[in-house]
């Protein structure tokens, strides 16, 4: 059964690497959003297997969204990995706290992205 | 009786009047040296007045390049993306009617372009460490705005108020015609620096 991957980002360019990553990583049912609000939209009646989410953003930034996804009886067992450019110690702790369950610093690799990911789903 | 308590009263009050006096002897020098200080205070207050309207008036400007330097970088990084992914199909294409030597050279090439790609995230990393340094800048010009209001607030409720801020403006305009401040293009020059966290250092808190 095909997995359904939601990934968020607001830059197009950390959308096209993240889509043509997992597509080489072997996922093809893919949904891209540019915000949290635009991802809440776009996961509405879908079974989404995990989500990768960026920090900043404008309108629902990801820490909004990961509070909303966690909040949601529909949603909140999803895993969810952020990828950001936030490399402080006090924003990992923070997103632990709200419930991710890995993260990523920019730049990744196709290795590590599909390292974490295996760590998400185990 | 009653004359000597008058006596006593009007001695009491000559005292009265000898301390306020007194105290006006005290008080003379300590409001002369306050209006030297004041008059000292006058050129700085000037410079603070001139960095303030010149650094208020630039922030826009330097706020506005980065907002055009990222537009631009991300149109670049899509175009360069573009041209990857031709390159990566022309030669999947080419590879399918290869030796199997060929193939795996060609593989490696693929692989070539998937690095090139991976490392074009530079494009949203800066971006966003430009985003942040935009914020920071429109912050700081935001509080400059209110110096510059509180300042010139001052106006109309004193006399004294009336006449140091005419004296600062007026300080103000001669310090602009002729000074360039070295220093103040230094500092904003400066970077943010602080705590960074490694992956693993990441992973140990997530498990």
């Amino acid at each position: 059964m095909a997995k359904t991957v939601l990934f968020v980002d607001d830059s197009p360019t950390m959308r096209r690497i993240i889509r043509n990553t997992l597509t080489k990583l072997g996922y093809d049912d893919l949904i891209e959003a540019e915000n949290g609000q635009d991802a809440i939209e776009k996961m509405a009646g879908r079974d989404i297997h995990f989500i990768l989410t960026d920090w900043n953003m404008p309108e629902l930034n990801g820490e909004e969204f990961v509070k909303f996804v966690r909040n949601d009886a529909n949603y909140k067992d999803i895993p969810i990995l952020m990828i950001t450019t936030r490399g402080m110690k006090d924003d990992v702790i923070k997103a632990v706290s709200l419930g991710v369950n890995g993260y990523v610093v920019k730049p990744f690799t196709v290795e590590i992205l599909d390292k974490k990911i295996k760590n998400i789903l185990t | 009786m009653k004359k000597k308590g008058d006596l006593n009263a009007i001695i009491a009050q000559v005292d009265h009047i000898r301390d306020f006096f007194k105290s006006g002897d005290d008080i003379l020098p300590f409001l002369s040296d306050l209006f030297r200080f004041l008059k000292d205070m006058m050129p700085l207050m000037s410079e603070i007045n001139v960095s303030l309207k010149k650094g208020t008036e630039n922030l826009p400007v330097a706020t506005d390049r980065i907002t055009d330097v990222n537009h631009t970088t991300e149109l670049a990084t899509t175009e360069i993306m573009d041209k990857l992914d031709n390159i990566s199909k022309k030669i999947s294409s080419v590879a399918k009617n290869c030796t199997v030597n060929s193939r795996e050279e060609l593989e490696s090439i693929i692989d070539d372009v998937t690095d090139i790609h991976m490392s074009l995230q530079f494009q949203d990393i800066t971006s966003q460490k430009l985003e942040h340094a935009n914020r920071i800048l429109g912050a700081v010009y935001d509080k400059f705005a209110n110096l510059i209001k509180s300042a010139q607030s001052m106006m109309g409720h004193s006399e004294i108020g009336d006449n140091i801020l005419e004296e600062i403006i007026a300080n103000s305009e001669n310090h602009r015609a002729d000074k360039t401040d070295d220093d103040f293009q230094a500092r904003v020059a400066d970077t943010i620096r602080s705590e960074e966290i490694s992956q693993d250092d990441i992973d140990q808190l997530f498990k």
